[in-house]
């Protein structure tokens, strides 16, 4: 049915104008049958003719009673002929009628009404004088007369029924056109009344079908107002000037208005900011139209504005094109976002303070280290007895191993933030590589194991870095000893061509060992990661020698790998591209001379014993004069009572600690104006800006080098302290960045700068208001340091000392007159730096 | 209310004034050849029975004419005579049935009813000459066919009686 009827609605709909054609010819068609059939009934109600049969009739009778008379007047001469001429006179009457009226008329009897007229006029004509004659002559004419009258009655007889029969012709066609003519309008009226009846079915199913639409309609829209009231997002429908139509119940809550409130209201200015409002024409919006999902921001009843995500879409409506809004508040959603960003960052920063942690850790490591190692080596130099030197020697090489291990995190760290440095240099392949092997023979033989090298191809004199090369063999190697039970190790090397100069290396470290299972064979490139962790006992390490060798291979464009199968052994190879070396042999760079020391008075502060001892020795073997104090306020009364030229202040110490002391140092006595420099394994930045803000001139990062150290006591010390040699102290910077990777290094350096500008700022107010300038200076000057500004953290310096000495006016100047320059100038030196 | 009591004394003056006794006249007997003989129900007579009427008499009634074709003629003709109303109302002749017969023994019946005030006409001057015995007269009713439409039936025309003699009013 619901497939038929739209079918037949169709059909309908096409039939319909024929139909109507039809029925129009049909009725067109009755009208004119009608108006033939009245104009024929006219006709027959109107005719214009006596009855003819009748005239004809009475012609005859009047004859008859005529030729009657004459007989009589002939049989008696004596009777009177009144009567005679009466009956003539009345046949004269009745023949008139026919030659001059239209009774004879008739159409299609003209012919025969012609001869009847003629026959009787010539009748009349001969006979009439006859009767108005006399007496005498009539009578003598009485036989003739009877003749003639008898010769018309004939003529009139012959005629009459040719009359008659042609009327009965007449009247027969005029009843079968009558007959037809009825017949067609009965055929119209049937063909109409059909026509209607289809009509009227027509429109009784084009009603049904109406009435369906409607209820199919109403469904469909109850069905779409329940959709767009229950939506979650909030739809608004308006036309094509901007005028709301529909507004859900989602909208009612996301906007605050009531839906009557805004029905019929213009969207622009009541739910959208004036700003999209105000673009001309409404158009801005409409440029979205069907251009899917887009944010813009939306006004709530209270008058705040919240973003929104919407899509528009159009459709042309019965009143114009209409726009419907699908939208939602996305204010949580952005909050969420922002939320997560932050979380990231957070996360990021964390990272970050992994990697430092990281670095800080392996210096904490490296510092007491430091101290065994020497204090060992000193021991070894002093040992009593050979048993003494036998723990001695195994003490030193457990510390060697624990250095070790902190190098490895410490190279992870480095590598992770890109500060590993590649030193490339000549080096035979064949040559190093053996050297290597050898280095390792004695422990092989030690375990019974066999270590054998090949060079599979000609050596050749590569440039690249030798020692990190070694490093990646180094560890394949110290594994493959580690895990090979029985049986032996062979290292292979070969040397292919790539292009022009470019030659492939690759070294093949096969052992006998237990063997790798697949799945675990990317595992072991990971950090900290051990397939038997029992081994860490035994063999030690934390698990990053393949990480590290792994990166270091990366690091220089190659790649490692492992082959292996459990029970097979394995093989480790290394892959890199080297270029050939560009001239044979090659000598060392040469050594500078370093200058001599100075020779200073020291304080070493220290409550370390180990340290303490070692700091000393390291001093003592340059020639300079060192004293000692175990804690901050040993410390402190030792620099008050002498002068010193330089004080190396530990920061973490009981009693007092290194700041504490400093400030005192700093406040009064003999050594205010020493250079006090912290030692430390703190090397965040915002210890550093600590340190300065107390005090100190600069900081050791330990483990202390001889160099950093041998630095430290040049620098322009004790009798410059505020000398100033350079813009930037690159030696420092080139430290941090060793130590805290590049990426690292240039982020501090860009927070640095940015805190620069913000105390520059803050100590030019001060200087001109003339107060709090010190300690401005104080932070200034540290911050400075953190990055190696030397210059500018000398001025800062300076002026703090110059405050400090009660020389105020001199520091404002100096901080108005020069900050500025001072600061541009460190930025532009750390920026082509970086 | 008003009009209906001029309606009422309307329909009471036409009664009254067509009435056979207030209208009949007085007939002397007739000095010249009688063309019309009236009998039956009639109030006046001149003769034993019966008025009967010669020309002078029917010119002396009120008289009417007008011109109409006929069928039975050629052309217009005027025709002069008195109305069958007014031969009824001078006669003071009653009754439901008029029977008309002619002088070939044509006759005819029609109801009282069916005379009108313009027809029928008893007509003895045709183009204001006598019409003689040949030219249907001396007496023919005719209507006025061309000027009502109504006059043009196959009825009409067969109480279109000429060569008239006698009026019998009767039933």
């Amino acid at each position: 049915m619901s497939s038929l009827s739209p079918r037949l609605a169709t059909l309908a709909r096409t039939v319909r104008p024929v139909l109507a054609i039809v029925l129009c010819i049909a009725l067109v068609m009755l009208v004119v049958l009608g108006l033939r059939i009245q104009s024929a009934l006219v006709g027959l109600r109107s005719e214009a003719t006596d009855n003819l049969h009748w005239n004809l009739s009475q012609l005859e009778v009047d004859i008859v009673r005529l030729s009657e008379e004459i007989r009589v007047a002939q049989i008696d001469p004596a009777a009177p002929l009144k009567e005679l001429r009466k009956r003539h006179d009345l046949f004269y009457s009745r023949a008139q009628n026919a030659i001059q009226g239209t009774g004879f008329s008739t159409p299609g009897l003209e012919d025969l009404s012609t001869a009847l007229s003629a026959m009787l006029a010539e009748y009349l004509a001969v006979e009439t004088p006859a009767i108005d004659g006399s007496d005498a002559a009539l009578r003598a004419d009485l036989p003739r007369m009877g003749t003639h009258l008898e010769t018309l009655r004939d003529g009139l007889r012959k005629t009459s029924i040719q009359i008659i029969e042609r009327l009965a012709k007449i009247s027969d066609d005029r009843r079968a056109a009558l007959s037809l003519l009825v017949s067609q309008v009965a055929l119209a009226t049937f063909v109409t009344i059909g026509m209607l009846a289809c009509l009227l079915t027509m429109v009784l199913l084009s009603s049904r079908a109406a009435q369906r639409e409607a209820r199919h309609t109403a469904q469909v829209s109850r069905q779409l107002r329940a959709t767009v009231d229950s939506a979650l997002d909030a739809i608004v429908v308006t036309d094509d000037k901007g005028c709301i139509l529909q507004f859900n119940g989602s909208a009612e809550s996301t906007f605050g208005y009531k839906r009557a409130e805004v029905l019929g209201r213009r969207a622009a200015g009541l739910i959208l900011p004036p700003e999209i409002a105000a673009e001309p024409g409404d158009a801005a919006p409409l440029r979205r139209v069907d251009a899917g999902r887009f944010q813009t921001r939306a006004l709530h009843r209270a008058g705040r504005s919240f973003p929104v995500e919407l899509s528009i879409s159009s459709a042309e409506g019965d009143e114009g094109r209409i726009y419907t809004a699908f939208l939602h508040d996305i204010s949580d959603r952005l909050a969420a976002e922002a939320e997560m960003t932050r979380a990231r960052d957070e996360a990021l920063a964390a990272e970050r303070a992994k990697t430092d942690f990281l670095a800080v850790m392996s210096h904490e490591m490296r510092t007491p280290l430091n101290g065994v190692i020497a204090s060992l080596e000193i021991a070894a130099r002093k040992a009593a007895n050979p048993e003494q030197a036998h723990f001695i020697a195994l003490a030193q090489d457990s510390a060697q191993l624990l250095l070790r291990h902190a190098d490895d995190v410490l190279d992870i760290t480095r590598l992770e933030s890109g500060g590993m440095k590649l030193v490339a240099q000549d080096f035979d392949l064949e040559t190093h590589l053996a050297n290597l092997v050898e280095g390792l023979g004695p422990v092989c033989t030690e375990r019974g194991i066999g270590l054998r090298f090949d060079m599979l191809t000609p050596s050749a004199r590569l440039h690249g870095d030798a020692f990190r090369l070694g490093q990646i063999v180094q560890n394949f190697l110290s594994n493959a000893i580690k895990f090979v039970e029985t049986g032996g190790i062979t290292v292979e090397a070969e040397v292919t061509p790539l292009v022009a100069d470019m030659r492939e290396v690759e070294i093949r470290v096969i052992d006998t060992g237990p063997g790798i299972a697949a799945q675990d064979q990317d595992r072991i490139f990971q950090d900290f990661v051990m397939l038997d962790p029992s081994f860490r006992r035994s063999g030690g390490g934390a698990g990053l020698g393949l990480a590290i060798a792994r990166r270091i291979a990366t690091a220089m464009g190659g790649e490692i790998g492992v082959e292996s199968a459990p029970g097979e052994g394995s093989c480790f190879w290394l892959r890199l591209p080297l270029a050939l070396a560009q001239e044979a042999g090659g000598a060392p760079p040469p050594v500078a001379e370093a200058p001599p020391l100075p020779v200073l008075d020291i304080l070493v502060v220290e409550d370390n014993a180990t340290n303490r001892a070692v700091m000393a020795e390291m001093l003592r073997q340059s020639g300079q004069r060192v004293e000692m104090a175990v804690d901050g306020e040993k410390g402190a009364q030792a620099a008050r009572a002498r002068r010193f030229d330089v004080i190396l202040m530990d920061i973490s110490m009981p009693v007092m600690d290194g700041l504490a002391a400093t400030r005192l140092i700093r406040a009064d006595g003999a050594s205010r104006q020493a250079r006090i420099v912290a030692v430390t394994a703190h090397s965040l930045p915002a210890d550093l800006e600590r340190f300065r803000a107390a005090g100190m001139d600069d900081v050791l990062v330990k483990p202390i080098s001889s160099g950093a150290l041998a630095q430290v006591l040049r620098g322009d010390s004790v009798t410059a302290a505020m000398a100033v040699s350079a813009t930037l102290d690159l030696a420092r910077i080139d430290d941090m960045r060793a130590t805290l990777g590049a990426a690292a290094f240039q982020r501090i350096a860009q927070d640095c700068l940015a805190d620069m500008h913000r105390l520059a700022s803050l100590a030019l107010q001060a200087a001109a208001a003339s107060g709090g300038l010190e300690h401005l200076c104080h932070e200034a000057a540290g911050g400075a340091a953190v990055i190696g500004a030397e210059r500018l953290r000398a001025h800062y310096s300076r002026a703090e000392g110059e405050i400090r000495q009660g020389q105020a006016g001199a520091a404002r100047e100096r901080i108005l007159r020069d900050t500025d320059r001072l600061l541009a100038e460190a930025e532009t030196a750390l920026r082509a730096l970086t | 209310m008003t009009l209906f009591l001029r309606a009422l004394a309307t329909a009471f003056v036409l009664t009254a004034a067509s009435g056979p006794a207030a209208r009949a006249e007085d007939f002397a007997a007739p000095t010249g050849d009688v063309i019309l003989t009236v009998t039956g129900k009639i109030a006046s007579t001149n003769a034993e029975g019966q008025l009967a009427l010669d020309e002078a008499q029917l010119a002396a009634l009120p008289q009417t004419s007008f011109t109409t074709t006929t069928t039975w003629t050629d052309g217009p003709q005027t025709f002069q005579g008195v109305l069958l109303k007014d031969v009824i109302a001078a006669s003071g002749a009653t009754g439901g049935t008029i029977t008309l017969t002619a002088a070939n023994d044509y006759s005819i019946s029609m109801p009282m009813a069916d005379v009108a005030s313009d027809g029928p006409l008893l007509a003895y001057l045709m183009n204001g000459k006598p019409m003689a015995l040949r030219d249907k007269g001396p007496v023919w009713m005719v209507y006025p066919y061309d000027a009502n439409e109504a006059y043009r039936t196959e009825e009409i025309y067969s109480r279109s009686i000429w060569q008239l003699t006698t009026i019998d009013f009767g039933g």
